[in-house]
């Protein structure tokens, strides 16, 4: 479904991402980590359209997807988070889904003067908007204010948003940052579940090694650009190059005053 | 039913204003015009409040769009199907000026995808006085000197009526889940782009509606007070539509409302300390934005209003 | 069309003036400030009342031309700075169209009460130097007026220049316009910087004023509306935050302005720098030597 062939990303003088190649099937989990500035974030945002690949192709169900405009990647299929929530300030709940259900909904002129037809499909909208919200417990606040919902919930919103259009691949980048304990395990039952239920395929950036290696059966590590192990939780931890790019290599000195 | 309800509400409201397009010739030609006036005004305010509360954008040169559509209009006017019955041409004016003015929307909205905030501000401004220079500079719409004996056609039921439509079309747009695009664009553009919005032609298409409703309004404008020239859309005017907005808060259509109809009412009932108009005005304007408390409690650094 | 260009030179030095206490501002503060351009006109009548003052006590020459000068730079500073206190200090956290707004209620303010105190009427500067000719030949007279005005433009933005690079000030100028928090973290305050950098660019466009009306005699209280405008677009067109880049686009517009009167016609004067303004903004809006900011995702 998703290949990318050495993809490179280079910005002046720095090459934030070189040589990535890997390919990705329908319903797949995959997790992606690596240390700080390794080019996680730069990935999605190559992947949906924000920057374009200085080299290499992205291909998406046999469509390639260099130089598309983001929110056409986005009409195709390929939905994300961001590390900071950002949602829309002045709308609701349920008019956050509501925008992301554009694509699907009545055009300019039939909106402009609420004709018959548009006001069946509207209704239509919203009863996908209720089940949608509902699924992911945020039914009880869909008149509030998007930005007046506590963290987790907008966290969850920027999800159900990312979900509103049944997109074939979601990224999510760190959605647990900031959660306690507790809302990790909701929020891996949350993915679980989406993933079953809609059939779709997700790849998240973390730093929290539990919930990426219990929710995740195939892990990318990137450090300085570069895809340094690709395979299962078990051969990651244990991936000596993996290791090395977290802890670094001991030196010289380290161990004298031990 | 409950469907329709604003379908019926514009309907009788439009009946409404029928109504009293009947007495028109009964009230003094003064309260009349002034009347004419704050329509206008409204109808010129709304369009600009809606490019700018409800997608972030900003006209500093809106007088341009009224006075296209004010020329566009008169011109149609006069020169041509005169042998047609009046309340049919005028109709032709209105929407011939709707469309040009929208077409020009169209050609500033392009550019204006790349500006925020201040740049935008002034490249409309210049937009503005380069179309006031160019008007200035075509003698087939009479140049410096204006033009004139344009037919006076407008009065309450098209000002009114057009209000009424405006109103009621805006809203449903806005209701629309096509509307809410509009306001995802002005809170996050990068956001609107993950979920599949079109945010380029969102723009865009927020500054042609705002021109045509800007174009209409000098249109009917145009049909009021007979004789238009360049200088009658200039920056001054431009300014004056951008405080009834600021002015009367973002998002906020009722406060629009108001601000619109104080700043069109002040002018006339200070008519006689003209000198001071202006000054006053200028001093309202400054004390008005020191002090006024905000609006609504998102009002974002990012935002433009 | 070397008179042209010396026109044009000259003028264009006065843009550059206004347009670098635009930019400093902008710089600063982030919006655009409409009352620039009517502190400019201030600069010029400060000029004409203070002249014959100036006159009586110090005769005619260049000493009277100095001191009206500087008292002129010294009032409008002043004005600066209580414009900033009392109209966009309260406004500093609130959205920039909003100060946008305040700014030009000022700028109205200063036009028509100045209409309102002197009359709508042009008033006649007076000649503080006369224009001798250095240059008198059939393609080119040069008198030493325009020749004044450049030099000092020049010599005034050469020490902006030295004092924004240089100075204690300059530096905390450039902290403060790259990022306020980070710049109050460190000791600057900002108030006090705003309030300076205001009266600098203040004191800029009151020479400025008076260097036109040596230059152009007639002023009116509405003069500095189309300068102040033209100054702005000198400052997009050089790049925010750029000196160098003020000055040439203030050259370049006071230029193409005089050719293109000469050229084509008087009535395309003013639209030419709205002109210049989109094309800028359209194939490269951060100007000739400005940064365009990225926004991280």
């Amino acid at each position: 479904m998703l290949r990318i062939s050495h993809c490179g990303m280079r910005f002046g003088g720095i090459q934030a991402i070189q040589g990535l190649c890997f390919e990705m099937g329908q319903g797949d989990i995959l997790g992606v980590i690596g240390p700080n500035g390794a080019g996680k974030t730069t990935f999605f945002n190559l992947l949906t359209g924000v920057y374009v690949p200085t080299a290499g192709d992205i291909c998406f169900q046999g469509k390639v997807l260099n130089g598309l405009a983001p929110f056409r990647i986005a009409q195709l299929g390929i939905v994300r988070t961001f590390q900071n929530v950002r949602l829309f300030a002045g709308l609701s709940v349920e008019d956050t889904i509501r925008a992301a259900m554009i694509p699907k909904a009545p055009g300019f002129f039939s909106s402009l003067f609420s004709l018959p037809a548009s006001q069946k499909s509207e209704a239509v909208l919203l009863s996908e908007v209720e089940i949608l919200l509902k699924q992911l417990g945020l039914w009880a606040f869909r008149h509030q204010l998007a930005v007046t919902l506590t963290y987790g919930l907008q966290r969850c919103l920027e999800i159900a948003r990312a979900l509103a259009n049944r997109p074939k691949l979601l990224l999510l980048d760190e959605p647990a940052a900031g959660m306690t304990p507790t809302e990790k395990m909701d929020l891996m039952a949350t993915i679980r579940d989406i993933q079953k239920q809609f059939g779709i395929a997700v790849i998240i950036i973390e730093h929290d090694m539990r919930l990426v290696m219990g929710l995740c059966p195939r892990i990318l590590v990137l450090d300085h650009g570069v895809m340094i192990a690709d395979g299962d939780p078990n051969s990651i931890a244990t991936n000596p190059h993996v290791i090395s790019a977290y802890l670094g290599e001991p030196e010289e000195g380290d161990f004298d005053d031990a | 039913m409950k469907k329709y309800k604003v379908h019926i509400g514009m309907g009788l409201a439009l009946i409404g204003v029928g109504a009293l397009a009947f007495l028109q010739p009964y009230i003094d030609p003064y309260y009349l015009q002034v009347a004419l006036y704050l329509g206008i005004n409204l109808i010129l305010a709304l369009g600009l409040h809606f490019l700018c509360g409800y997608t972030g954008q900003f006209s500093l040169g809106h007088a341009g769009f009224m006075s296209i559509g004010a020329y566009s209009a008169a011109f149609l006017s006069l020169h041509f199907f005169c042998a047609w019955p009046d309340p049919i041409r005028f109709m032709l004016s209105l929407l011939f000026s709707g469309f040009v003015s929208g077409c020009f929307g169209w050609l500033l909205g392009l550019p204006s995808l790349r500006l925020k905030g201040d740049y935008l501000a002034v490249t409309t401004l210049g937009f503005g006085e380069i179309i006031r220079v160019v008007i200035q500079n075509l003698d087939v719409l009479g140049g410096a000197r204006g033009l004139g004996s344009i037919p006076k056609w407008t009065g309450i039921f098209p000002v009114f009526g057009l209000l009424i439509l405006g109103i009621g079309l805006l809203h449903f747009l806005i209701s629309s889940t096509y509307g809410k695009g509009f306001l995802a664009v002005r809170d996050d553009e990068v956001a609107a782009q993950a979920i599949g919005i079109h945010v380029t032609r969102y723009k865009v298409v927020a500054f042609v509606i705002s021109a045509v409703f800007a174009g209409i309004g000098g249109a009917l404008y145009a049909h009021l007070v007979t004789y238009i020239t360049p200088s009658q859309f200039g920056f001054m005017k431009s300014i004056e539509l951008a405080a009834m907005v600021i002015l009367g808060g973002t998002g906020n259509a009722v406060g629009v409302m108001i601000s619109v109809t104080v700043l069109t009412v002040l002018p006339e009932l200070l008519r006689g300390f003209a000198q001071y108009r202006m000054v006053v005005y200028a001093l309202s304007l400054v004390v008005v934005m020191i002090f006024r408390p905000k609006m609504r409690f998102w009002e974002r650094k990012k935002s433009l209003c | 069309m070397l008179q042209q260009l010396i026109n044009g030179l000259s003028l264009g030095s006065i843009y550059a003036l206004i347009a670098l206490g635009y930019g400093l501002v902008y710089g600063v503060l982030r919006f655009i400030n409409f009352s620039h351009g009517d502190v400019f006109m201030v600069g010029a009548f400060v000029a004409f009342f203070s002249a014959p003052l100036a006159t009586r006590f110090l005769g005619s020459g260049w000493l009277t031309f100095a001191a009206v000068l500087f008292i002129s730079i010294l009032f409008c500073a002043a004005l600066g700075a209580v414009i900033e206190r009392v109209a966009y200090r309260p406004l500093r956290n609130r959205p920039k169209l909003t100060m946008l707004i305040t700014s030009i209620g000022v700028s109205l303010l200063l036009e028509y009460g100045g209409q309102l105190w002197l009359g709508p009427d042009p008033r006649a500067f007076p000649t503080l130097i006369p224009n001798r000719l250095i240059l008198n030949t059939p393609t080119l007279v040069l008198g030493q007026v325009p020749v004044i005005v450049m030099g000092f433009s020049i010599l005034l933005m050469g020490l902006m220049y030295l004092v924004v690079q240089r100075s204690r000030l300059g530096i905390a100028l450039r902290a403060v316009s790259q990022n306020q928090a980070a710049a109050s973290l460190m000791g600057v305050s900002i108030n006090r910087m705003v309030m300076q950098t205001f009266a600098i660019g203040a004191g800029l466009a009151g020479a400025g004023g008076v260097f036109y009306a040596l230059l152009y005699p007639s002023i009116n209280p509405l003069m500095g509306i189309f300068p102040g405008l033209k100054a702005f677009v000198a400052v997009v067109f050089g790049g925010i935050g750029s000196i160098p880049g003020a000055l040439i686009g203030g050259m370049v517009i006071g230029i193409l302005e005089t050719f293109v009167t000469a050229y084509l016609s008087p009535t395309y004067r003013d639209a030419i720098a709205f002109v210049i303004l989109i094309a800028v903004l359209l194939f490269r809006p951060a100007g000739l030597f400005g940064q365009s900011d990225r926004e991280k995702v």
